[in-house]
């Protein structure tokens, strides 16, 4: 939650003054702000005993890093659909279902693949190269807010991954291709929800 | 961990352009498919071509405006040999042979080109109600 200006000054400048961390919860309650709001305007700055009071490091925001990291989880997004048209063709091949023009959606989905894959691995390296290198970048609001977002969009896919496939048991419509197809899209979206969720947990201790 | 993720995902990668292309074939076979497409939409041509001359001249049936003319192979399938048979009093057929299984396998040209391996005909026999060509 961001802090309003004047809260966050109020709070410094009662820091300065030698009040505790109790005492100015206690009287910013008092004087209406919420516990959440409170607790955000203390956690903005460090508990040392170090006076003036130092400010914790905040989020950035950069249209670098909005170019950066849209265009990579874009291309993250778009190969895993590719990725997974790719493999619906290859069951229903595997299957023995006829397919009419599956040669050219597999052809295009190939050539995709050929292009983003590379390019999100090779952003992909980059990134953690710098993140490595200087750890200060996992306090990008936009880097965490896309890859909670790629968190949110793969847990709400692999969720509705759940829920097709029992419904498909409960009418008495699942079918072998069908569990190949829902495994194969619970694989790819899992893979990409554990990737993001240990790159979130990395960012938060490092 | 997350090397690991991006591992197994680049692995399923590899797996999906290795058996896509496997399954799909690569650009020498593309283009194949694609001689057989310009093939098999040739022959169709020349089967409602020979619909509206095989009697000769003066048939006029429905469809047959402009057809006085045989029409020319597209490029690539020159080559291509297209053999016209009578195969009865009332019924001929167009042949010709296919690289690929393409045709036969994609369901492009519904039942209307007839496989005997590698060659496919066109089949057309006259309508006993109005003595129209028909495919068969």
């Amino acid at each position: 939650m961001a802090v309003s200006k004047e809260l966050s000054r109020f709070t410094r400048d009662a820091l300065v003054a030698g009040r505790s961390r109790e005492e100015i919860a206690q009287a910013l309650g008092a004087s209406g702000w919420s516990g959440p709001e409170v607790k955000d305007a203390l956690n903005a700055w460090s508990e040392t005993p170090f006076s003036p009071p130092i400010p914790k490091p905040q989020s950035t925001v950069s249209a670098r890093d909005f170019f950066f990291y849209t265009l990579t989880f874009g291309l993250m997004a778009f190969g895993a659909g590719f990725l997974i048209q790719i493999f619906f063709v290859l069951i229903e091949r595997m299957m023995g279902e006829d397919l009419y023009g599956y040669a050219g959606d597999l052809r295009s989905s190939i050539s995709v693949l050929i292009v983003v894959v590379p390019l999100f691995l090779w952003l992909t390296v980059r990134d953690q190269r710098a993140l490595a290198a200087d750890p200060a970048q996992y306090r990008s609001a936009i880097r965490r807010w896309l890859t909670y977002l790629a968190l949110l969009v793969t847990s709400v896919i692999l969720l509705a991954d759940l829920i097709v496939v029992i419904n498909a048991l409960l009418m008495g419509a699942l079918t072998l291709t069908f569990l190949l197809k829902a495994g194969i899209v619970a694989i790819v979206t899992g893979l990409i929800f554990g990737y993001y969720l240990g790159d979130i947990r990395k960012g938060d201790t490092a | 961990m997350n090397k690991l993720y991006l591992g197994i995902l680049i692995c399923l990668v590899a797996v999906a352009v290795v058996g896509g292309l496997l399954v799909a074939g690569g650009p020498g076979y593309a283009r194949m498919e694609k001689e057989d497409r310009a093939r098999g939409d040739h022959l169709h041509e020349l089967g409602r071509y020979y619909a509206c001359t095989v009697d000769g001249q003066e048939r006029v049936q429905k469809g047959c405006s402009g057809m006085a003319q045989m029409p020319a192979a597209p490029a690539p399938t020159q080559e291509a040999e297209y053999l016209f048979a009578r195969t009865g009093e009332t019924a001929f057929e167009v042949c010709t042979s296919f690289k690929t299984d393409w045709a036969k396998s994609s369901g492009y040209y519904g039942s209307d080109i007839y496989f005997d391996g590698q060659r496919g005909c066109i089949r057309y026999k006259r309508a006993a109600l109005d003595g129209d060509w028909v495919p068969q």
